[in-house]
Formats: C-alpha cells, structure tokens, sequence
C-alpha cells in the first residue's frame, strides 16, 4: 500500500477508536460490547502503523492483491461481531420472556392475596387453592 | 408450599388464548358443563381484546403475560402455573372451540396407564377432519422427521389436544420450546428424554373462530425454523420418576 493510504487508513481507525471511547465514556455503550471494535482498531492501528506489514503477510498467504487481505480481515472481525450481537440478542430475549412469564404469575398471585385481604370473611370468593391448609 | 398437596390429584385444564373474545366463553361453558371439577386457566398471551378480562368473567383463573409471547411462551407459563401449584394432572386445550371437551376423559386415560403425555391425534383412525393437499404435504414431511428423531410414530405432531402427568409438566415448565410449531418439537423432546408418549384417536371440530395461521409464505417460512429447531433438538436424560411421584 501506498504511503498516503496509510495516512488515510491510521486517520479513520484513529477516529473510530476516539468515537468508541467516546460512546464508552459516556456510557452509551457497554464495556464488553466495545471490547472486539477496539481490538477491530487495534489491528487496524498496527497494520496503518507498520508499512511493510499488510504486504509482507498476504504475500506469505499466497494473496496476490495485497489490500484484500484488509477487506478479508475487516469482514472476518465483523463477522464476529454480528454473531456475538446474535448471540447476546437471544440470551436477552430468553431473559425478557422470563420475566414475561414470572410477571404473569405473579400478577395472578397478587390479585389473589388481594381479594383474601379485601374479603377475608369469604373465602369462597378468592381462589381455593389459595386459601391455607 | 403447603398448598401443593392439595392440588396433586386435582386436573388443570390450560388454555392458550391469542384475541379469543369470539369463541372463549362458549368453550369454557362447555368445559364448565363437561368437567365441572376441572380447574381452569386461560393463559392471556398479550391478547389486544378483552380475551382475559372475559376468561375471570366466566369464571377461569387468568394468567396475563404482558406482551405476546407465542403459545409456547403461553403454554409455559401455564406449566409453571400446574407445577407451582401442584397439579398432578394437566390438558392443553384450544380456546377456538375446535376441541371437544367431552374426550377429555379419553386423552386423560392413558395416563393411569403410565404414559405421561398423551396427544389427542385426528388422524389416529377416527373423525373426520379435513386439511389442504399443500398443508397436507408440508405435515407429511413433519410428521415423518419426527419419526426419525422421536424413534416413535405419530399420526398427529401439531395437535394441540394434549394431556400431561406430574413429571411431563416438571420437565415442560422449564424446558418447554418456543418456537413455532411448538407441538411437534415437544413430543420430540420427550421422546428424547425418554418419557412415554402415547396416541389417542379424538375427532375435532372445524375452527369456529380465529385465523388459522396458514398463509403460505410464512407457514414456509415457519415450517423451515421448525426443521431447524427440531434437527437441534437436545437429547437429554430424564429426571427420576421416582422422585416426583
């Protein structure tokens, strides 16, 4: 790669990573979260920051055209981010459909306890199984 | 809990319900009429009418799930319900009216016998209950996959017309799946675990109100997350019998 594109690139992944730090900082963004977009950075910061690098490693995996080794990267890290976004996404579905379920039975009970407060007299009038044995 | 007792040899009837308000109550009049000693609870899935309100009206407890869950969700939650409160028995039951409540008898019977789920098949040599060539197909296809991976043969893997031991609920009320097409993934899963499960031949009613949930792209759509789900279907092993009952 050319010097100027490594200008270019260490300028946007310099930018990326003050934006993340921002977004950490300021609490919009979880710590684990920001975690693999700052390690996405940092093998940018050290492919922009070492010349030779990009170079010298697609030419040891046999790639021809040395910035698709970048793309290549870049794709695989994102990969694993969506897939970890998947990931965290069903465990916080799993955990909202919990609560769905604990809240409706507990709703019940409420009501429940409720009407044996408020008729005490009746128990007939609340629910039998509720009254104690 | 001391109430669990009490309640072990008592049936709970569970209903399901997504915008029932049309056919809701004459269903639960007919569970009133046919087993007056059944408990029943509707579970109100996030229903935008008045299904719950008018589910307390005619005189069934209600479980009211603040959003909708999908009838896996809601059927879980009366699992839990049954096994909070120490229900020895249960019934899934249709809230649209296409059950008939008088063949309660009939599915809970094998349960003495030892099975712990029973499914009420339409297909299983009675009734006549008619369903489309493509439907037909696409259930021919189910059916068969469950076969391999249940080690068992069924007739009828989507009928929601079920009943339910102690131990089936015990299982069901943590480990119940929640994608579509629920049914056919359960049976997998308690085949899997190693519980008994039986068929019953029941004749059903057509669909007396409600929407079938059939438009074809989504049921193809639906119908692939089933494959999916069910080719990942866990084996694991059973609890002890012994140890509930």
């Amino acid at each position: 790669m050319s010097l100027r594109a490594h200008i270019t690139l260490a300028l946007l992944v310099a930018l990326a990573i003050v934006g993340i730090v921002i977004l950490v900082r300021r609490r919009y963004l979880k710590a684990k979260y920001s975690l693999l977009w700052l390690s996405l950075g940092a093998v940018m910061v050290v492919i922009a920051a070492v010349p030779g690098l990009l170079d010298w490693t697609a030419e040891r995996l046999g790639i021809w055209y040395q910035p698709t080794l970048l793309i290549l990267m870049g794709l695989a890290l994102l990969l694993l981010i969506v897939v970890h976004f998947s990931y965290e996404l069903t465990r916080s579905e799993n955990r909202t459909r919990e609560l769905a379920e604990q809240l409706a039975l507990l709703r019940l009970r409420v009501t429940e306890l409720q009407n044996s407060i408020d008729d005490p007299a009746d128990p007939a009038e609340t629910d039998e199984q509720n009254s104690p044995s | 809990m001391d109430r669990s007792t009490s309640n072990s040899s008592k049936v709970l009837v569970i209903i399901p319900a997504f915008n029932e308000h049309e056919t809701l109550p004459s269903t639960l009049a007919e569970l009133k009429r046919t087993v007056p000693d059944f408990d029943v609870v509707v579970v109100d899935d996030g229903s935008k009418d008045n299904t719950a309100d008018l589910a307390e009206a005619n005189g069934a407890i209600c479980l009211r799930l603040p959003f909708n869950l999908g009838i896996g969700g809601a059927l879980r939650t009366g699992f839990r319900f049954a096994v909070e409160r120490g229900y020895g028995r249960a019934i899934q039951f249709d809230a649209d009216g296409q059950h008939d409540a008088s063949q309660i008898a009939a599915i809970l019977e094998p349960l003495n016998e030892g099975a712990d789920l029973v499914i009420g098949s339409r297909f299983a040599g009675m009734g006549d209950y008619h369903v489309g060539r493509s439907r037909g197909l696409a259930m021919g296809i189910l059916r068969w996959s469950i076969q391999r991976l249940a080690g068992q043969k069924f007739t009828d893997t989507s009928s929601g017309f079920r009943a339910f031991n102690a131990d089936m609920l015990a299982m069901f009320a943590t480990d119940y799946p929640i994608e579509y097409m629920d049914s056919a993934e359960a049976l997998v899963l308690a085949c899997r675990a190693d519980f008994d499960v039986r068929e019953v031949p029941v004749t059903m009613r057509e669909r007396s109100g409600g929407q079938a949930s059939n438009r074809s792209f989504r049921l193809v759509y639906h119908y692939l997350r089933v494959l999916v789900s069910l080719a990942n279907t866990p084996r694991r092993s059973r609890t002890p019998k012994a140890s509930a009952s």
